[in-house]
């Protein structure tokens, strides 16, 4: 009988804060058994400024989030975004060792030690050293073992952050305190949560739009190629908007959410909204055109941003993206923006949702990243069960087999 | 929910220049404290605390209002079954003393307070009659309390024994005879005789209609007439205690006037009025020696002068 954990994931956003409470049980089940979500403070573009307003409101909301769970969290698994998070790719080469050119296990890990090799600066960490695919003189493989060749070669898509920054983040959830688990970049726990094996395999691009930051990863042969976060988010839409149509950021955002259209080409160019809403004093009617006009070319300086950071690291291929490009994060609700986004990556667009049935208030654009690390969490489960069960039969093995009774 | 397996490659970097070395190594005594944080911390033990604090509760009040309590009761009722009496409280409104009581009542010190049966006190107290009621209470732990409602003599009345021995008893105005122990001589010298109401059996007892009798002793003392008329004995040959029948005459002898006939009406004041004008005229009259005054007229008074 396996046993269960009780696990949250948090993600400490410059406009949210959202956790959510999941119990793994039996190895491959995951109820949600809580979930809260408030609006951040102290933080700017993913990263914290203020420790002890970002902390209170953190730990408010876990201890909420425990409330509705009626538990507590064991273990936390904390999304982490900023421009600060650089990616770094690393190539590992290695000749084959053996004269009939077979490939052995020596030899990968001859390959994948070389790729470690690169030291990162003074004052950064490595969050995540993701696999490629490996290549035989220059032929993709899966798995090289027993393959014939004479170069052998192992890509890492490296993630590292800035040491201050990410022990900031550690700080506040330890605070309270909790043991975080496992630190996970944000669009790729976002890309966790919505898409499946084979669209990662069919290539895909996850575009995770927050307040202050858009995080994507591109996703290649089902691995991880490329990440990157660009320091523009929904709170640039409305910074502009309230700046357009001299309002405040507070009513330009509501406008934003209210009748933000991220394409204006079908906009009546009559049409008008109330700047409130509720047509009360100062209340005043704006044209549609114009906040559309400055929603859509926001969205395009956004969307062609990454499109420029993907050519320029020579990744950019429509057709090696062929799930196409996934939307999502709170801004991902902006109407018509997978147009937009059709327009400039050249790619079938779609606003990501959850393929699986989970209650509708989670299945959201804007719990897609706390979704996303649970559903790592349970992985992370799930291969220390089966490590367990090995050993267990190992051990078992061992016990009808003694090492010094040789076998035929 | 059953989720399908998901291959993790993005897997998290453990070895050299690996976030995990941050987390290991000063984050912890440089963490965020906030309110929230230490509540958290604190509600394992803040459950226990209140699970603790309501166990105790429970077991207090269990304790203190239940246990303890019939434990009290039942060792009060043994300390004050096993208390021995120690003071006997007596209080009463008329003359009767302590030195009677414990003639009468048996209490001493070897005595325990639970074992007096304080009813059967109480009916023996009340078996004299001087003793309109008698009131028995134990005053814990040690104490028994007796109260008297003692009967007020309003006439002495001269017995003869058998063997020819005369002696006085006193008439309560309720009629009950009694020794009238306790008072003093010249109390009892100034009470007036009574002659009571022969009954149909001959015998004198029960002395009915007394109640009648004593407003009008009470009024004519009220004037102050008793003394005037130096009033001697009251004579109820001629009233049998009943109202109802006819010429019933209460008849007063004194030294000033030998005979003073009351009527046993409802007009006492009236009468009494009378005989002080009366009084007064012989007083004015030079006061020729009278033989009666019969008030029972009604309407009139009739003075008889030798």
């Amino acid at each position: 009988m396996g046993h269960s954990k009780i696990v949250g994931a948090i993600e400490i956003g410059t406009s949210k804060i959202a956790i959510i409470i999941g119990e793994i049980s039996s190895g491959t089940s995951l109820n949600i058994i809580g979930n809260y979500s408030v609006q951040s403070s102290g933080v700017k573009k993913g990263v914290i400024e203020d420790l002890q307003a970002t902390g209170q409101i953190v730990h408010n909301a876990i201890v909420q989030a425990e409330n509705e769970a009626g538990t507590e969290i064991e273990e936390i698994y904390l999304a982490h975004t900023g421009q600060h998070l650089a990616g770094v790719f690393n190539l590992g080469t290695t000749n084959v060792g053996a004269p009939n050119g077979v490939i052995t296990k020596a030899d990968v890990e001859k390959a994948k030690e070389d790729a470690r090799r690169p030291q990162l600066p003074e004052g950064r960490s490595f969050i995540h050293y993701i696999q490629n695919p490996f290549s035989v003189d220059g032929v993709k493989v899966e798995n090289p073992i027993h393959m014939q060749g004479k170069r052998l070669q192992v890509g890492f898509w490296a993630i590292h952050a800035d040491n201050k920054i990410l022990q900031d983040s550690l700080r506040v959830i330890m605070g309270i305190p909790l043991v975080v688990e496992d630190v996970i970049v944000s669009s790729i726990a976002s890309g966790n949560a919505l898409l499946q094996d084979s669209e990662k395999k069919a290539g895909a691009l996850v575009i995770d739009i927050g307040g202050g930051t858009t995080d994507f990863a591109l996703y290649k042969d089902g691995y991880v190629v490329y990440t990157g976060v660009i320091p523009v988010g929904g709170d640039h839409i409305s910074n502009d908007l309230s700046l357009g149509l001299r309002t405040s950021v507070q009513l330009a955002d509501s406008l934003k959410l209210r009748e933000g259209l991220a394409t204006h080409a079908k906009q009546n160019s009559d049409a008008s909204t109330w700047l409130v809403g509720n047509q009360s004093i100062g209340d005043r009617k704006i044209p549609l055109i114009s906040v559309n006009k400055i929603v859509e070319s926001r969205i395009k300086e956004l969307f062609e941003l990454i499109r420029e950071e993907l050519e320029d690291a020579k990744l950019y291929n429509p057709s090696e993206i062929g799930t196409g490009a996934v939307l999502t994060g709170g801004t991902s609700r902006i109407e018509g923006i997978e147009f937009i986004a059709e327009k400039v990556f050249d790619l079938k667009c779609i606003k990501g949702e959850s393929s699986w049935n989970i209650a509708k208030d989670l299945n959201v654009p804007e719990y897609s990243t706390t979704l996303g690390l649970l559903l790592f969490a349970l992985g992370v489960f799930e291969e220390k069960q089966s490590k367990n069960t090995n050993n267990l039969l190992g051990n078992l093995f061992s016990k009808f087999f003694p090492k010094q009774f040789k076998l035929p | 929910m059953k989720f399908p397996k998901k291959s993790n490659k993005s897997v998290s970097y453990q070895v050299d220049q690996s976030w995990h070395n941050l987390r290991d190594s000063n984050v912890q005594s440089s963490r965020i404290i906030t309110f929230a944080s230490v509540y958290r911390r604190i509600r394992p033990y803040l459950k226990w605390a209140m699970v603790s604090l309501s166990c105790m509760a429970v077991f207090f009040y269990l304790k203190d209002f239940v246990f303890d309590g019939i434990a009290s009761e039942q060792s009060m009722n043994a300390n004050n079954s096993g208390s021995y009496v120690k003071r006997v409280l007596f209080d009463t409104n008329g003359v009767l003393d302590e030195a009677w009581l414990s003639d009468v009542i048996q209490i001493n010190r070897n005595m325990k307070l639970m074992d007096i049966n304080i009813f059967e006190l109480k009916h023996s107290l009340e078996s004299f009659d001087q003793v309109l009621e008698a009131k028995v209470i134990r005053i814990f732990p040690d104490a028994l309390r007796v109260e008297l409602n003692e009967e007020v003599p309003m006439f002495k009345l001269k017995m003869q024994s058998s063997e020819g021995v005369n002696f006085l008893r006193c008439v309560g105005r309720t009629g009950v005879v009694y020794d009238g122990m306790g008072y003093t001589e010249a109390y009892l010298e100034q009470l007036p005789y009574l002659i009571p109401y022969r009954h149909l059996n001959q015998k004198y007892l029960p002395i009915n209609g007394l109640d009648y009798v004593a407003p009008l002793i009470n009024l004519l003392k009220e004037e102050g007439l008793t003394e005037r008329i130096r009033l001697q004995s009251i004579s109820l040959e001629n009233f049998s205690g009943d109202t109802d029948f006819p010429g019933q005459i209460i008849e007063l002898k004194s030294d000033l006037i030998p005979r003073i006939l009351f009527g046993a009406y409802d007009d006492y004041p009236e009468q009494v009025a009378r005989l002080n004008y009366i009084l007064s005229y012989i007083n004015g009259s030079g006061n020729p020696e009278v033989e009666r005054v019969d008030l029972s007229l009604r309407d009139s008074a009739a003075v008889e002068c030798k």
